[in-house]
Parts: C-alpha cells; structure tokens; sequence
C-alpha cells in the first residue's frame, strides 16, 4: 500500500475503535450470542459481496447508518434475535441468498419433535452439506 | 511527488491450517513484519527505530489463525482488494495475552487463498 493510504486507515480505526468488530474467543459465547452473531453475518456478507460501503447500505435498508454499523460490528448486546430477524427479512427483500436462508430457517424451526437419533442423522447431514 | 512507505521485511507463510476468512478459504498469508513490531512514523513516513512489539511470524499466524470462521466488513476497498479493519484479543501467551490489538488487513479477489497483513498493533496505543 503506499503513500498517505496506510496512515488514513489507521487514523480512521483510531478514530472508529470502539465501533469495529471485536474478535474474540468464540468457544466463551452463549447459545444466543452464536445466533446474534450468525444472524449478523449475513448482513456482512450482503455488504461485501456487493462491496458497498455501510453509509449505502444503511441507504439500502433505510436504516440509520449507526444502526447498521452496530449490526455489521456484531454489537450483539444492542439487538435481541426478534429485531436482527426483523431487519433479515427487510435485507431478504433485496438479497435472495438471504430470502432463501430465511426460507430454510422457517423450514428447521418446523421441524416436529424427533426422535434423538433421527435428529441428530438430520444435524448431522447438514452440517456435512455445509462442509 | 509520491512517496512510497517502505514497508520493512514482508514474510510470505502457507498457514499451518486452513482458515474461512468472510466465507473464503484462506491457505496463506503475507505479513509485514518490521510494520507490526516498528510501526511508521507519521512524520518521516519511515518505520520507528523503537519496537513496539516483539511479534515473531508464527505469533502473527496465531492472531489470523483466530479469524478462521469470521467475517467481517470491509473498510475501504481498493481496486480488487478490501480493506479490513478489526479489534483481536492477542492469543499469544506471554506476549501481552488476552490484551486487545488493532489489526488491518487486506484481501484481494485475484488471490482468494491470501491474506495480507499489513499492520498490527495495540489499540491502547
């Protein structure tokens, strides 16, 4: 990288510290947090895959852009997991990807009671399809 | 005129196990070593003659080795590269462990399995 970029950046994260997405040991988080957190990312995801800023995404979703910021930084203290669904489905609206991860979740919290092993041959297949 | 930071000594690593870095698989990694452990001096534009860290090339694979399974949004972008800028709790025992670092880095689209770390550094700083 060369000339002013470097020191712009760091200026910028000096000045954005306490905004920034905060990585952290992972195996410490709760049941709820991990969902916040996977929630979140499909927000991430939505923003880099179009390579847009957040100032235009907040645009996008008619959002404030602090609002957005603090959903794409994971501050999952300040959201519970009925308002990052409620924002998912307006994000749904204009990602398809993210309408037919909506469209999944919908199909597994549907899923009648099980038995133990039938539920697990099911986890268990998903998470080989996703590997 | 245009002056050009001389980044000190660049290390190139293939990790010693693959990570997903924002849905991507990551085998190797660039890392500006003398930025980490010098920084620059805003004024010269030259790497500090003081170090401030001692980081070693396999304590800064451990810190993006703590990024596998994440995803995080892009800063800036820049041609085919972003730019990501991110808060990561040290994993290197005995070298300011659990305290808290600053880390950028990019990603460029043309070389999807590299990471590229330009600098890291505390965020007490």
């Amino acid at each position: 990288m060369i000339n002013d970029e470097i020191f712009e950046i760091i200026k910028k994260a000096n000045k954005e510290k306490k905004h920034l997405t905060h990585i952290t040991n992972k195996q410490e988080l709760s049941f709820e947090e991990r969902v916040k957190i996977s929630l979140c990312r499909h927000f991430v995801h939505y923003v880099n895959e179009r390579r847009i800023t957040v100032t235009e995404f907040a645009k996008e979703m008619n959002l404030p852009k602090s609002r957005v910021s603090e959903i794409v930084n994971y501050k999952i203290t300040k959201y519970t997991v009925d308002k990052l669904l409620t924002h998912l489905t307006r994000l749904a609206e204009l990602s398809p990807k993210t309408k037919a991860y909506l469209d999944l979740l919908r199909a597994t919290l549907e899923v009648p009671p099980m038995t133990v092993t039938n539920t697990k041959k099911l986890t268990r297949s998903m998470s080989q399809f996703y590997a | 005129m245009v002056k050009i930071i001389d980044p000190g000594r660049i290390e190139r690593i293939v990790l010693s196990r693959p990570i997903t870095f924002n849905e991507i698989l990551i085998l190797k990694a660039v890392i500006e070593i003398d930025h980490i452990n010098f920084g620059l001096d805003e004024r010269t534009r030259k790497l500090k003659r003081r170090k401030r860290t001692n980081f070693s090339v396999k304590d800064v694979e451990a810190f993006i080795l703590e990024l596998d399974g994440d995803a995080i949004v892009a800063s800036r972008y820049v041609g085919s590269q972003s730019v990501f800028t991110a808060r990561i709790d040290c994993p290197v025992k005995g070298k300011f462990f659990t305290r808290t670092f600053m880390m950028i880095l990019r990603h460029d689209h043309c070389i999807p399995d590299e990471i590229y770390i330009v600098t890291l550094y505390p965020s007490w700083e």
